[in-house]
């Protein structure tokens, strides 16, 4: 049984959808990561999940429960979940007050408290911070703090909102390896919501992508490999995503119009359709090699980018094509701008989706 | 010019020599005020909590409403107050009027918008974010309250300190269901206002020192937790 | 927390409970009974009261007399609410009224001085040999008419005993007060205490009417001089007036009884016939226990 289930979940505020029919599940010990552009109702999700937000439709069970019970059952299953915020605040008082106080309302005094706490603050770093004035701390460190009052009470599960959104580097790579050890260490269940693809990909077991309605849910390298639709392939970054019109061939074959040229692809979708080719998979050269590629294309260069270990080129071939090539082949094929040069790509790497 | 010069000088003598009349007067004062004060406090706390807490209908005619009778006139409260304690009025078998008992009464009544608008004012400085947290820190309804008025608790004060300068530097109330009985109902400000139609500049003077040090003294206070 | 927020709860219930027993018990569940006496304040400001009740507290330790200062006209108001048990006041008229209507059982006349036509020591209006209190404001009246910038006159306006008095005077010189007198513009009313109103009053070099005792206690603070300090208009006697038991069963007959007694007993009478003489060089009040009314 998966540890949390949601179920054609929306909600609307007024009359204005933030989520539409969400439908997740979520297992023991694994991190999913939530990934969506700012708005897109990741902190809804969140905030619903936690049991602070009423669904305007659809079913959470946590533990096989259904939340929807009485306000004392709310209670009694937020105590199960722990949420760090995207904009931590802290209560008036010391370190060590902000996070005894969730051991504080369930009946624990400062005195039997005190061990586990400071063992705490030791895990994470902030040993000998219990008697500061919260208030005094910096945004990384009141991080830090938020993640300790909601880990002190042992929940099932953890909601992180932006963990790492407003820190400095150093601070954030601080709490990812204090979320990584969590996970390997002591098999913390998380959601983690961020808008930071990366992130998420680095931190998960698996994604998904967020916005209003969940488009794609999937190991990350899935996701990245083979977006499912347009908004997934623009959101994590895929290159040369192209219209047209896709037609049977033979041989297992699909053609593909792309308006100013046309591709063979293997993949048996018809009808109005994307299609993306990853630049790394697009090979490039100053005359036709020899190869199993059955889509080959001269073209004109447009555009010549340095971005560090590697040269970006925008080659024209009736559409534009962006391709990545090392800065040795660059200089070896003395490309400049209006080159002539040769694409080539194979039928399996053009990725389709409607 | 000559008398007024005299009269500051007497009443100092007064101070720094601690009269007993002016020690009596001022420890009843301080007496009676703090006590409608805390009996106020227990009242318009909770209440301005559960206005703050609650959505009901009219909610936002009530806040208009408390805020008007922030300047609710004493000599109104006064008059009310001597109405309903007056031996043919419906407390009148209690037999308060005339007694600290009745200006206490009377005093609270007067002090209790003021508690109860600053107490909504301090609750709303507390961040939205608070009641989140505690809640999904696992807080019951009840925890999450007392939580936002921990975390308002300086405000609250001052709301409270608030109610005590009303309290305190009121006249309309003390005279009229006081009535100014030498040593058992005479407080600073009636003092003041009838004591001089008696000729007892000096003392009027040196009340008026020890009120204005008082006043001075809260507004300290309040300065100091305004800071926090 | 669960324990804390209890003990918490608990220590404001316990809090709560005693202030608002100190509070009730400070008010009404006195050790001593309590005798309360709505009187004017010409006679409270003159200081007799607190001999008398120094005197009196001695005898009756048990009894705590508390005075509630006021105009005549508001003090008789406290009486017929039955907010007080006896009243000491001094306007015959409403007294007889308060009487008639039930409100008073009786009238004791316990000591009498007279009012003083008080005014600037240069006299603008010639009331210096006059005889008599009509006299003397009809001089007033005519010269405040002709110039009202140096007569002027000012009044108490508060329903008190010697507001009444004052408005009597004016209706014995034959005009109507309302229409002759009030709201002329030589004629000021305060509002205000015997002793705000002789300040008004000197500030603005007007004449006034006051009691002889707060006269005597603000004469060193003020420039006017009395011109009639006699005669059968300026007479004001002060009376007691125990409340009616029948009508309020509230009110403290036992101890009112013993109040009266005591002012008019020879030990009161004493006290009041030798109050003044040390503070102001001359008696404030004549003691008229046992004698019949004065009538001049």
């Amino acid at each position: 049984m998966p540890l949390l289930e949601i179920k054609n979940l929306s909600k609307n505020y007024e009359d204005k959808p933030i989520l539409e029919n969400i439908t997740l599940s979520i297992e023991k010990g694994t991190i999913m990561g939530i990934i969506g552009p700012t708005g897109c109702g990741k902190t809804t999700l969140l905030r619903i999940i936690d049991l602070l937000e009423h669904p305007s439709s659809g079913k959470i069970l946590f533990d096989g429960l259904d939340t929807s019970k009485s306000k004392k059952d709310r209670m009694e299953i937020r105590r199960r979940i722990g949420m760090v915020f995207q904009n931590p605040v802290v209560f008036n008082g010391t370190v060590f007050d902000n996070i005894h106080y969730g051991l504080n309302i369930r009946g624990q005094d400062k005195k039997s408290s005190r061990h586990k706490i400071l063992e705490l603050l030791k895990s994470l770093g902030l040993e000998g911070y219990e008697d500061q004035d919260a208030s005094t701390l910096s945004g990384g460190e009141t991080q830090r703090i938020s993640l300790a009052r909601a880990l002190i009470t042992q929940p099932d599960i953890l909601l992180l909102d932006e963990p790492t959104a407003n820190l400095d580097p150093v601070s954030t790579e601080k709490i990812e390896a204090i979320i990584e050890d969590l996970h390997q260490k002591k098999q913390t269940t998380m959601i983690i919501a961020t808008h930071n693809l990366m992130q998420g990909q680095r931190l998960s077991d698996e994604i998904a992508i967020l916005n209003k309605k969940i488009h794609q849910i999937g190991k990350p390298e899935e996701i990245f490999r083979t977006p499912k639709n347009k908004f997934v392939a623009d959101f994590v970054g895929m290159e040369n995503v192209i219209r047209g019109k896709a037609k049977k061939a033979d041989h297992d074959l699909t053609l593909i119009n792309l308006g100013g040229i046309v591709i063979y692809s293997s993949t048996p979708l018809e009808g109005g359709v994307y299609a993306s080719i990853r630049p790394e998979d697009i090979t490039v050269s100053n005359m036709k090699v020899r190869t199993s590629a059955l889509n080959e294309f001269k073209g004109t260069v447009r555009e010549i980018k340095d971005i560090g270990t590697l040269i970006n080129l925008k080659v024209d071939l009736g559409e534009i094509f962006t391709v990545y090539m090392t800065k040795k082949s660059f200089l070896d094929l003395k490309i400049t701008i209006g080159s002539q040069v040769w694409l080539q790509f194979k039928a399996s790497a053009v990725h389709v989706f409607k | 010019m000559n008398e007024i010069v005299n009269g500051f000088f007497q009443a100092i003598n007064l101070i720094v020599t601690l009269n007993p009349e002016v020690m009596e007067i001022t420890l009843r004062t301080l007496e009676i005020s703090l006590s409608s004060t805390f009996l106020g406090t227990l009242i318009a706390v909770p209440l301005g909590g559960l206005i703050y807490f609650r959505n009901f209908k009219g909610k936002r005619s009530v806040m208009n409403l408390i805020q008007t009778l922030y300047s609710l006139p004493t000599v109104l409260v006064g008059l009310l107050v001597f109405l309903l304690l007056s031996y043919q009025g419906p407390l009148g078998g209690l037999n308060l009027l005339f007694t600290p008992g009745g200006m206490i009464i009377g005093q609270t009544i007067l002090i209790l918008p003021i508690i109860i608008g600053f107490t909504i004012t301090a609750l709303k400085g507390v961040k939205g974010e608070i009641k989140d947290l505690s809640m999904s820190l696992g807080a019951s309804e009840f925890q999450t309250i007392y939580t936002i008025m921990r975390e308002a608790k300086y405000a609250l004060l001052g709301a409270v300190i608030l109610g005590f300068g009303r309290a305190i530097s009121e006249v309309g109330v003390a005279l009229m269901i006081g009535g100014n009985i030498r040593g058992f109902t005479r407080v600073i400000t009636t003092t003041m206002s009838l004591e001089t139609s008696k000729g007892n500049i000096e003392l009027s003077i040196a009340l008026g020192i020890i009120l204005l040090t008082i006043a001075l003294i809260i507004n300290l206070l309040l300065n100091q937790i305004q800071e926090k | 927390m669960k324990r804390n927020t209890k003990i918490l709860v608990l220590a404001v219930v316990i809090i709560a409970i005693i202030a608002v027993a100190a509070a009730a018990l400070s008010g009404y569940g006195q050790p001593t009974q309590v005798l309360k006496i709505s009187t004017t304040t010409s006679l409270d400001d003159t200081g007799l009261l607190t001999v008398l009740e120094a005197a009196f507290e001695k005898k009756y330790p048990n009894i705590d007399v508390q005075f509630i200062a006021a105009g005549t006209g508001q003090a008789l108001e406290y009486g017929k609410k039955g907010d007080v048990d006896e009243v000491m006041v001094h306007s015959k008229k409403q007294e007889e009224q308060f009487i008639a209507d039930g409100y008073g059982t009786q009238r004791y006349p316990f000591a009498y001085n007279y009012f003083y036509i008080v005014g600037p020591a240069d006299d603008p209006a010639k009331i210096n040999g006059t005889t008599n209190a009509t006299q003397a404001f009809n001089k007033i009246m005519t010269a405040g008419t002709a110039d009202p910038n140096t007569v002027k006159f000012v009044s108490r306006g508060d329903n008190s005993g010697t507001n009444t008095r004052e408005i009597t005077i004016w209706n014995s010189t034959g005009v109507n007060y309302n229409n002759s007198v009030r709201g002329q513009p030589w004629y000021i009313e305060s509002g205000k205490g015997m002793g705000d109103t002789l300040v008004i009053a000197d500030q603005k070099s007007a004449y006034t009417l006051s009691d002889s005792g707060t006269y005597l206690a603000y004469k060193d603070k003020i420039k006017l001089v009395p011109f009639l300090t006699q005669g059968k208009d300026l007479l004001n006697v002060y009376s007691l007036i125990p409340i009616n038991s029948t009508k309020f069963p509230n009110v403290n007959t036992a101890a009112a009884t013993k109040w009266t007694d005591f002012v008019l007993s020879t030990e009161g009478q004493t006290i009041i016939g030798e109050y003044g003489k040390d503070k102001y060089g001359q008696q404030l009040f004549v003691p008229i226990a046992g004698k019949p009314e004065p009538t001049s």
